[in-house]
């Protein structure tokens, strides 16, 4: 009875939260506004993915697809690759990124600006130079198996090598979630804590770690989903461990089967939905504020023996990185990779004279969408944390979705919703944008909302009670706090928007063409020379770009006192 | 939240937006040829006519899915290049728009098989060595396709796979047609224990033989000599007998209107003496079709090789249905080591 009772009350409160935003007619349209863009470009087009898998080629519905998959061992197999793949990279790029966030945030190792720069480097470099410079450095003519231990036939292709490669791609994207929400938590909580006596260990075990609970898993989300539907990788160094999103984009290009290749895209929505709803669950259970406006202390550096252990360990990981990265600007400058080894600027003229128009349409394409997926993100992000409204739950599940799909189906559903009219937009550079800001907000979304639920809603309320409208109070309260995972978001868009390969094969058009074409392009035909220094002149162009988002995020969102004058 | 709802609104607009129609003085293609050659032929087209190319690079089967997706609103006027395979999906499709060019009486009529497409250049396929391993190895050259099934090179022969490659599923559909379906798929049975694993592309062959990744790589000759021009230590083999591909490309049924004429033009100038010796100043070594094109030095002539040649319409047929066989039978995805 008293929980039938609770229910009741959580409902009228929820129904007087709503009759709330019924009056904040900005509020409102805000919501109505993001609903109807949702709907049309993340539910509109999976619906279409949904009613390909579900029809055959003459277009009446039909289950011979899912059937077909359900009842194929090999379909089986290549399912539960993926989960173990995405599995075990999620969790192993989770806990390498938190070791970095953690020892760049908590207990500021030495070196800690050059790891926080160095970490950005894999996300801002097309996935498959890894891999290339992965087979030059162990492959059977690799420079380490070959040149350093006379290993012959050494077959670098394959679970391995894939594990490697997405942990050293994927967990920046963890750091970037785990530095937003670990350097949020106020060290006061820790101090009180140590000033009772508990031992550092304890202390993390028992209050640093479970405040960064939303965070972690928010970065395994995001990483597992992300080798879930990665299919570059898996194409270049997977070898003959199969995965779904291979297994789509195969049944797409090879088969010309639109059908099939939805339903296989459809089938491996399904641990992502699972995935999310779990975290949704445990995270509305539990409370994580530490931000509450009280004054806090500046922390304490730690000198400690445990900071020399997280600095050798981060050290020797940003060592690989520069090791991976190293091969390709020397194999850029490189005559010919495996016979003359002498120094040439060739590969870079040949390079800029085929590509700097992608480049510039890419760069861009990229910046627009970037500071829309961004601003995006965090809205939808206070939204669903802080408001209570009906769509509020499709509002967060949609979000995720254009994320989790496949990159070659999306593609497709992009293409078959967008192609007739009512809204034509195929060989367009709105396509585009509106693909790489669906797909890429997920991560102002995740480390948005698990930084807001940091944050003590009193300071909002605060400033409500102050005569600050909602707009207001967002944007001067809100907003700053929110600095960190904004600016992540926005990076985050803008080079997933920069080397995004698989999204884009189907959207690309001949008005509009993308450097990452161009570099998948000199990739198929393995000039590699060509294509690393392509990838060089990439990397510079986003390292400038993410100097000037910096130092406009940090322009826009500095917090200012009101002047009375 | 001013600002939000100004860039929600901007979006919108965004959105409204209708491509405008393109210039008459351009046509747009979806090229499945590799990405460094594209630009001589696009670049002296214009310089011939005035008619400025854009286009996107794709491989065969992205070029063929892309159109097949976008029937209903087509986007480009041409698809070029890839084997012949993926374009008669298309025609049979009705995806394409009938053209016969000027100057199709100097491409050999025996490969000019519909009103739909045009033949513009021949792939005869190969076995790319590397000469270094071979020499470390001591081994003999492989000559026929059955010498590749020798365990000596277990792990060292690379194939790409017949769902993601035109190379690979013309090997497919013509071994069929020559050794008869059973004992076609009983060699590639056997001939899946040599190859580590099928690759994603047909250029990754030559490319692994180059690296010494494998010893040998099935792939095309104009491929391998591209290597070889830049200075690897690798060679061909022609396996007796072997096939060929026809390169097509095609003008696309409902294309944008105002870019017709100019796409029959292009057809017309790539298969012309002038367009036709392009692939020899793009280096990419194509074999032409006109009779009075030159030919890249390095290459053999169709005449100094045994050919079988494959019924094209009838690999076109089978092809989805044997690839799908070779998925069931051959590389079943669940014998992972």
């Amino acid at each position: 009875m008293a929980s039938k009772a609770a229910r009741k009350h959580l409902k009228s409160s929820a129904w007087k939260e709503f009759v709330i935003i019924l009056h904040q007619p900005v509020l409102l349209l805000t919501i109505i506004a993001i609903l109807a863009i949702l709907a049309i470009f993340v539910l509109y087009p999976i619906l279409r993915i949904i009613n390909l898998g579900f029809t055959n080629e003459e277009g009446a519905a039909s289950l011979e697809y899912l059937t077909y998959i359900l009842g194929s061992r090999s379909y089986r197999t290549v399912f539960l690759n993926s989960i173990r793949l995405a599995a075990i990279v999620a969790l192993l790029s989770t806990v390498v990124g938190y070791i970095f966030a953690y020892g760049v945030t908590r207990i500021q190792i030495r070196g800690r600006k050059f790891f926080n720069t160095l970490i950005h480097l894999p996300i801002i470099s097309p996935p498959f130079i890894l891999a290339l410079s992965i087979i030059f450095l162990f492959g059977r003519q690799g420079i380490i198996t070959k040149g350093l231990f006379g290993i012959k036939n050494n077959n670098v292709y394959g679970f391995t090598s894939l594990v490697f490669i997405q942990v050293i791609s994927f967990f920046p994207v963890a750091y970037l979630t785990l530095t937003g929400i670990l350097s949020a938590i106020d060290s006061s909580v820790e101090d009180a804590a140590m000033n009772m006596g508990a031992s550092r260990l304890h202390i993390f075990r028992t209050v640093t770690f479970p405040l960064s609970m939303p965070g972690v898993i928010s970065a395994y989300l995001l990483t597992f989903v992300q080798s879930l539907e990665d299919f570059s990788n898996p194409a270049v160094i997977g070898g003959d461990y199969g995965t779904l999103a291979i297994e789509a984009y195969k049944t797409i290009t090879g088969m010309y089967d639109l059908h099939g290749g939805s339903m296989l895209a459809l089938v491996l929505l399904l641990p992502t939905v699972c995935a999310f709803a779990l975290q949704r669950y445990w995270l509305n259970k539990k409370s994580f504020v530490t931000v509450t406006g009280k004054p806090t202390q500046a922390r304490q550096p730690v000198r400690s023996k445990i900071t020399v252990v997280f600095f050798l360990f981060c050290a020797v990981v940003s060592a690989f990185i520069i090791l991976l990265y190293g091969t390709v600007l020397v194999g850029a400058f490189t005559k010919t990779w495996g016979i003359n080894y002498s120094f040439s600027m060739q590969h870079f003229t040949y390079a800029w004279g085929l590509a700097k128009d992608a480049l510039r349409k890419s760069t861009r394409l990229s910046l627009i969408a970037a500071p829309i997926s961004g601003i995006l993100g965090i809205a939808i992000a206070y939204l669903t944390v802080r408001k209570r409204f009906p769509g509020r739950r499709i509002m967060q599940i949609s979000s995720l979705l254009t994320f989790a799909i496949p990159g070659t189906v999306l593609g497709i559903g992009y293409i078959s919703a967008f192609n007739t009219p009512p809204i034509l937009l195929t060989g367009t550079a709105a396509i585009i944008v509106a693909a790489f800001v669906f797909r890429n907000m997920s991560v102002s979304i995740e480390s948005g909302s698990s930084t807001l639920l940091q944050i003590d809603r009193s300071i909002e309320e605060a400033s409500t009670i102050l005569g600050a409208g909602n707009g207001e109070t967002f944007r001067r309260v809100t907003l700053p706090l929110l600095k960190q995972p904004f600016f992540s978001g926005i990076v985050f868009a803008f080079v997933r928007g920069m080397t995004a390969v698989s999204t884009v094969i189907f959207l690309v058009s001949p008005k509009w063409p993308l450097v990452t074409a161009k570099v998948h392009g000199l990739f198929d035909i393995s000039k590699y020379s060509d294509a690393a220094a392509l990838v060089v002149i990439m990397i510079l162009t986003m390292l400038i770009v993410i100097v000037l988002i910096n130092i406009a995020v940090t322009l826009i969102l500095k917090p200012r006192a009101h002047r009375f004058d | 939240m001013k600002k939000l709802v100004c860039l929600v609104l901007s979006l919108v607009l965004l959105v409204s937006c209708v491509s405008a129609f393109a210039a008459s003085k351009e046509v747009s293609i979806y090229a499945a040829l590799t990405e460094d050659e594209l630009p001589t032929y696009f670049n002296s087209f214009e310089e011939a006519t005035g008619i400025h190319v854009n286009y996107v690079r794709l491989s065969a089967g992205e070029m063929a899915s892309r159109v097949i997706a976008e029937k209903d609103n087509p986007q480009v006027s041409i698809v070029f290049g890839g084997g012949s395979e993926g374009i008669i999906t298309l025609e049979k499709q009705g995806l394409l728009y009938p053209y016969t060019p000027n100057g199709i009486d100097k491409i050999p009529a025996e490969y000019v098989t519909s009103e739909y497409w045009t033949p513009f250049y021949l792939a005869i396929l190969c076995f790319a060595v590397n000469n270094e391993w071979f020499a470390e190895n001591e081994q003999p050259l492989p000559e026929t396709w059955d010498d590749l099934l020798d365990p000596v090179y277990k792990d060292m022969v690379i194939m790409a796979h017949p769902s993601t490659s035109g190379v690979s599923s013309n090997i497919l559909t013509s071994m069929v047609q020559l050794k008869g379906e059973d004992e076609a798929f009983e060699y590639f049975r056997k001939f899946k224990e040599i190859v580590p694993y099928f690759a994603k592309a047909s250029s990754s062959a030559p490319s692994a033989v180059a690296l010494g990744e494998a010893a040998v790589g099935l792939t095309v000759d104009s491929d391998t000599l591209k290597y070889m021009n830049e200075g690897y230590d690798i060679d061909f083999i022609f396996p007796n007998p072997t096939f060929v591909d026809v390169g097509a490309m095609a003008i696309v049924a409902n294309g944008p209107e105002d870019e017709l004429e100019n796409a029959k033009a292009f057809i017309d100038y790539m298969i012309s003496v002038e367009g036709q010796n392009l692939f020899i100043t793009s280096g990419s070594t194509r074999m032409p079709l006109n009779v009075d094109a030159d030919i890249s030095e390095g290459l053999k002539p169709l005449s100094s090789v045994t050919v079988f040649n494959a019924d094209r319409v009838k690999s076109g047929e089978e092809r989805g249905r044997l690839i799908e066989k070779f998925i069931q039978e051959v590389d079943d995805a669940s014998e992972l080591h």
